[in-house]
């Protein structure tokens, strides 16, 4: 009995060593870090986001004294908001927020401003102006670029004519409602537009997008124009049409121009165009750390989109090394 | 008269949502009926094939008195396996899973044929010698031919497989192991449930989030999907899946139909399917009988699991994608479609035409609600009312209901279609200190 | 109005007038004159089918549509609901009890009628000293705290008892109470019910148990076939003229000329134990017990409640969870039951003692049902043969004369005596050696009964080995050439027909004093 205690107390010796060791060597290496920022990701599940994460992480392997995690909400705002709590809790320096949703995240996010944490806001906003900084692209302008570039295949102003499929993303996200305010607001002027689906949602998927187009094909006999609120739901029309056999007669437009998604099926000649939606962790995370620098930033730092289409994608693609 | 209405309510439901297509369907500039067009029953078809393979494989498992809620992400992982299988050469994480799954499936299925085949053969032997006993397998012909004859099988599976590893697979390749993935997983499903004696609920929820997890572990933290181009990155044979055959039926829908008939003579025509139901109807009844309740309970699982590979496979042949969310939320349209069919949720009661029926009428309906534009989130509330209503109307016999809503009620209605033969009332419970359950 | 009643107290509580009720056009009940008066105990006989239930019914208000008159207290009444029947006072205690087995005695007792604090929140102080004055006033020793299903089944009845009596049930109807209980409890319940009695509370007890009916009743009706038969007095009766306008004969059968059981040993059993899984470890509920049968006899099993006989048999089929010991042979053999499977493949049949929730399925049709373990012997290269199946649920109607409209009928609309004879049907078609009943007559009319009891000696003529559990003495005794008589998971002794009779059975099973176990060789 005696030989088993001693075993027993000298195990318990031993991982208690262990353990304190390992943690010490942990806040070791921690210490190398000068600052530690936190990344809350709505969801990894969408190709867009997923280089997203990957740009965030690229630009973080440029800074090495800072050290960077990322969680993901899981595309549900209850995960999310545990997410952010968590990272309150672990005292981070900075934190960089893309919200699922605005409501749900506000929140959790003034919880974070009021612990004394600089808050980035990425992408979406959300529903308080007390962040330091929101980076992000201007969806109603892309959508405005999108709805002139419509217009212009249509016809030209003042004579644009022609049916339009609009398919939405996910109707409970800004970014959808911004991309379709920016689109109606050049194509309402128009009287000789049409438009052919009342509110339908693919909700940002290529498989809902391609099931949508299906039916429209089915009842419509002439559709000039599909705009998808992104790529992959444009992909998903044109994929439809093209099961259909009526690919030639229809114009796909597009929005993300991620460099081996929709530049590449642009390219391909599948997508018509498609509008640069950049994503914004990179910069993000270049003016979080100017700021704990401390530096000024700006409140609002707007990407620029771009047009893509058959006459520039080569030149985009080179540029992007492709 | 009502009785037999009341059998036949469902196809009477089929038939009135087909009704109401054709007369409220929008008409093309050609004067045609765009409901009734050809392009768009066959469309219809397609579109449900996908949930109709799932809701195939729920049917018997629900048929069991149990649940499998993991469908959605077992389809999930066997279209990233398929996509990834197709289009990236070399042991990615699918080919890790799949290869080995195959080469087992083989080894399982040809030594249980054999087996069977020669069970068979001694039983008809027997029945000529007039004896009425259990026919016993030998050793040689009951554990050993067998074993080998599996040997060989699973040998030649990876022989077959193995060079497609390094290149990346071909029609045949993902045909035959994506399925045995689904089988596999499924099979998991029907162990733990078996052998922990937990409720198929909890396990099947516990499998569908751990299934999410290891889809999106296999496609890679970075990949949200994999894209499937047929004729560049992957084999442009796997265009088949989504075709027409004979230029006018689509391949999805001969897979549904065929998993149907297949299925559905299963659970009519062998031992096997009987004990299915039996299972279901009066699980202890069943196992005081002999049958081994849990090696059926597994099968059904199993299956469940390979139809929702074979969905997997038709979801990337469509859409050219695997991705790690791809079924979400389908084991819920699989499940109302079984319900709507006529199957119980408690077990032991119902069919697979039912369910045939009950995916169609989804099927229609959806196409109804899209072919009138209807907002995408007022469908989601009308179908969610449509399943409530066909349900009350399933679980009540009609004459139950015509009396119910009749307004009167000094006297109710002199005939009473609900009152069955009085039912025995001798019989006491036995339970000491049990639960009581009122009389029969 | 029926004569020869003798007046036991003036007044009638309760009276129906030409009774009569039909379902889908067969009647159930036929023109039926009924009398009940305060303060007496009313037993009301039949076989099955007499329509016993139907009239319980009728007067607890579940069936509300019926023809004729019935009145309360001289008040022409028509009950629309049990609610409403439970308003004028009738209350009826089903066989299978009413209970919901989470909560406690006293919130089982108030269930629905809970006292309120303001009409809000439920009074648990009240509701518990309110069940312990009405306990005590029965003189029932109950912890009203106690939860339903920590009870036993006698006790959960005086809980319903408790819960009648607390809505101030003038009329109190009793079906079948003491079919699950021991004799202990049986006393107890009768010198309840005598007490009500004593109060006013007027008693209709349906019951099979003929000498029961003997000591308690005041008065007896007789049902058959859905007409009224007789009513009169106890003291009128005798047990064979009970037996005689219940069933149209006299007695309750005898044993057949010469019982032949001198065939070879077909099961031997040596030093069979039994442990059970318990939260505090395991418990032993059989202790090594031995015994031999011969083809052609049939070995009883006797003793109490509890005291290891449906073990045996559970044991010896393979069904039991928990740890088995001891050896079990089959023609000499040494074999292992592990399941129920393996208990077919030797040729072993079990009965189950509750046939509805472990022997049947009861939507399923009566060949499905007679055809279930042989479905896989029958079937030719995975496929069911239909004709086989058809052919042996036929000869299970046919052979042991199922009362039925066919094969196809679904075996939950049989009454009890049909339903069991499915059930041994569907054994009897696997060819046992070795056939298991356990309380084969429970809840059987006395007319199937005698048809199960020439069953049972046919099919020890023809070379079964039979063990049979019953906890009725007069079948036990009737039915056994030899009964081995268990005593807390013990083996007491083994008695010969001759030597066997009611007291020496008792005497055998009656718990005793540790230490005085001498079991006699089987």
């Amino acid at each position: 009995m005696e030989r088993r205690e001693l075993l027993k107390s000298a195990g318990a010796t031993v991982l208690a060593a262990s353990l304190v060791a390992g943690v010490w060597s942990a806040s070791a290496a921690a210490q190398d870090k000068k600052w530690t920022i936190g990344f809350s990701q709505a969801t990894t599940i969408e190709p867009w986001r997923a280089q997203f994460n990957k740009d965030i992480i690229a630009e973080a392997a440029n800074h090495p004294e800072v050290e960077l995690i990322i969680t993901d909400g899981e595309d549900r705002t209850e995960k999310q908001v545990a997410d952010v709590e968590n990272l309150i809790r672990q005292e981070v320096d900075a934190l960089l927020i893309s919200p699922k949703e605005s409501a749900g995240l506000t929140g959790v996010v003034e919880q974070a401003i009021d612990a004394g944490i600089p808050v980035f806001v990425l992408d979406r906003n959300v529903d308080t102006d007390r962040y330091t900084q929101f980076v992000g692209g201007d969806n109603a302008l892309i959508g405005r670029a999108a709805g002139a570039y419509a217009v212009e295949l249509l016809g030209g102003e003042g004579k644009a004519e022609g049916t339009v499929v609009e398919i939405w993303g996910g109707m409970g996200t800004q970014p959808a409602h911004d991309r379709h305010d920016g689109f109606h607001e050049l194509t309402d002027k128009e009287p000789g537009i049409t438009y052919l689906l009342d509110q339908q949602s693919g909700d940002w998927k290529q498989d809902q997008a391609y099931n949508i187009m299906a039916t429209a094909l089915r009842n419509h006999e002439d559709i000039d124009i599909v705009y998808g609120h992104n790529d992959p739901m444009a992909y998903g029309a044109y994929l439809a049409a093209k099961d259909a056999g009526r690919e030639a007669d229809i114009k796909f437009i597009g929005i993300d121009a991620l460099p081996n998604e929709g530049v590449m099926w642009v390219k391909n000649g599948e997508l018509t165009a498609t509008f640069l939606y950049a994503t914004p962790g990179a910069e993000g995370l270049r003016q979080a750390i100017k700021f704990l620098g401390g530096e000024e930033v700006e409140k609002t730092v707007t990407l620029d989109t771009e047009q893509v289409t058959a006459d520039n994608v080569d030149e985009v693609l080179k540029r992007y090394g492709l | 008269m009502l009785r037999l209405l009341s059998q036949t309510k469902l196809y009477w439901g089929l038939a009135l949502i087909f009704l109401i297509g054709v007369l409220t369907s929008p008409v093309s500039s050609k004067g045609n009926n765009i409901f009734l067009s050809y392009g768009n029953l066959l469309d219809v078809l397609r579109q449900v094939s996908i949930t109709g393979l799932i809701a195939t494989g729920m049917t018997a498992v629900i048929l069991t008195a149990g649940i499998d809620l993991s469908v959605g992400s077992l389809m999930a992982i066997c279209s990233v396996v398929c996509a990834m299988l197709l289009t990236m050469p070399g042991w990615t994480p699918s080919a890790v899973m799949g290869v080995p799954a195959f080469a087992l499936v083989a080894f399982i299925v040809v030594a249980a044929l054999v087996r069977f085949v020669f069970h068979n053969r001694a039983k008809l032997r027997a029945a000529a010698d007039g004896a009425a006993a259990d026919v016993a397998l030998d050793a040689t012909r009951g554990v050993v031919l067998p074993a080998v004859a599996g040997l060989v099988a699973a040998a030649a599976a990876l022989a077959f497989v193995l060079p497609q590893v390094s290149q990346t697979f071909g029609l045949w390749g993902v045909l035959l192991v994506v399925p045995c993935v689904g089988l596999m997983f499924g099979a998991i499903n029907g162990i733990i449930i078996v052998a922990g004696r937990l409720q198929p609920f909890i396990v099947t929820l516990a499998m569908m989030v751990t299934a999410l997890g290891v889809a999106r572990l296999t496609a890679g933290q970075n990949n949200a999907v994999i894209p499937v181009y047929t004729g560049s990155n992957a084999t442009a044979d796997f265009d088949v899946l989504r075709s027409l055959v004979f230029d006018f039926f689509p391949v999805p829908g001969l897979f549904f139909i065929a998993a149907v008939a297949i299925y559905g003579a299963v659970l009519r025509f062998t031992p096997f399917g009987r004990y299915v139901y039996a299972i279901g109807g009066n699980e202890e009844a069943a196992r005081l009988s002999g049958i081994d309740v849990g090696r059926v309970k597994i099968v059904t699982y199993a299956v469940s699991g390979m139809l929702a590979g074979i969905a997997g496979l038709l979801f990337v042949a469509q859409y050219r994608q695997g991705k790690p969310d791809a079924g979400s939320g389908l084991e819920l349209d699989a499940i109302a479609a079984v319900v709507i069919g006529g199957t119980s949720l408690m077990g032991g009661r119902g069919a697979l035409v039912g369910t045939f029926c009950g995916v169609l009428i989804f099927g229609l309906l959806s196409n109804l609600l899209q072919l009138h534009n209807i907002n995408s989130n007022l469908q989601l509330v009308l179908k969610g009312l449509i399943i409530v209503g066909t349900v009350l109307v399933q679980e009540r016999n009609l004459g139950e209901l015509l009396s119910n809503l009749r307004l009167s009620v000094r006297r109710p209605a002199p005939k009473e279609p609900a009152d069955q033969w009085p039912p025995s009332t001798e019989s006491p419970s036995r339970q000491l200190g049990g639960s009581a359950n009122g009389t029969s | 109005m029926p004569a020869d009643i003798e007046v036991r107290g003036p007044q009638v509580v309760l009276a129906g007038r030409g009774v009569s009720k039909s379902f889908l056009g067969v009647p159930a009940l036929r023109d039926v004159d009924f009398d009940l008066r305060a303060g007496e105990v009313h037993a009301l006989m039949g076989e099955n089918g007499a329509g016993k239930s139907t009239l319980m019914k009728i007067f607890s208000g579940v069936y509300p549509d019926y023809e004729g008159e019935v009145s309360v207290d001289g008040r022409p009444v028509r009950f629309a609901s049990v609610r409403e029947a439970q308003a004028a006072g009738v209350a009826i205690i089903h066989q299978e009890l009413n209970l919901v087995p989470e909560l406690n005695v006293a919130e089982n007792i108030f269930l629905g009628r809970e006292p309120l604090i303001g009409g809000l929140l439920v009074n648990r102080r009240k509701a518990i000293a309110e069940a312990t004055a009405l306990l005590g006033r029965l003189g029932i020793a109950l912890d009203p705290e106690a939860r339903i299903n920590t009870l036993r089944v006698g006790e959960q009845q005086l809980v319903e008892i408790a819960r009648a009596l607390s809505v101030s049930a003038r009329i109190l109807i009793m079906d079948e109470p003491t079919s699950a209980l021991s004799p202990a409890e049986c006393r107890r319940l009768f010198s309840i019910i005598r007490q009500l009695a004593d109060a006013g509370v007027a008693i209709i007890y349906i019951s099979h148990r003929i000498e029961e009916v003997m000591l308690l009743a005041d008065s007896v009706t007789v049902l058959r076939d859905g007409s009224h038969v007789v009513t009169a007095p106890i003291a009128s009766f005798t047990q064979e003229s009970i037996i005689a306008a219940m069933v149209g004969r006299a007695s309750l059968g005898t044993a057949p000329a010469a019982p032949d059981a001198g065939g070879p040993v077909v099961l031997s059993v040596r030093d069979l134990t039994l442990d059970a899984a318990t939260r505090k470890g395991w418990r032993r509920m059989l202790h090594g017990v031995s015994f031999d049968v011969r083809a052609g006899e049939i070995l009883g099993i006797g003793g109490l409640l509890g005291s290891g006989r449906t073990e045996i048999l559970e044991t010896l089929f393979g069904s039991t969870t928990g740890r088995r010991g001891g050896e079990i042979r089959i023609d000499g053999a040494p074999v292992s039951v592990g399941s129920p499977r393996d208990a077919r493949r030797l040729r072993l049949a079990l009965v189950t003692e509750d046939r509805k929730a472990k022997g049947l399925h009861l939507e399923a049709s009566i060949s499905d049902n007679v055809a279930l373990p042989s479905l896989a012997r029958l079937a030719r290269f995975g496929v069911r043969s239909f004709a086989g199946e058809a052919r042996i649920g036929q000869r299970a109607v046919d052979e042991l004369g199922v009362r039925c409209t066919g094969i196809a009928q679904p075996a939950g609309t049989l009454s009890g005596g049909n339903q069991q004879k499915v059930v041994i049907g569907k054994w009897l078609a696997t060819e046992p050696r070795v056939l298991l009943l356990d309380e084969p007559t429970r809840g059987i009319d006395v007319g199937a009964k005698q048809e199960i009891y020439d069953l049972v000696f046919r099919l020890a003529r023809e070379g079964l080995a039979i063990v049979l559990v019953s906890s009725e003495l007069p079948e036990l005794l009737l039915l056994a050439d030899r009964i081995l008589v268990m005593s807390e998971g013990r083996q007491q002794g083994v008695l010969d027909r001759a030597e066997a009779s009611e007291e020496a059975i008792m005497r055998l099973a009656a718990p005793r004093a540790r230490g005085a176990h001498a079991p006699k060789a089987a």
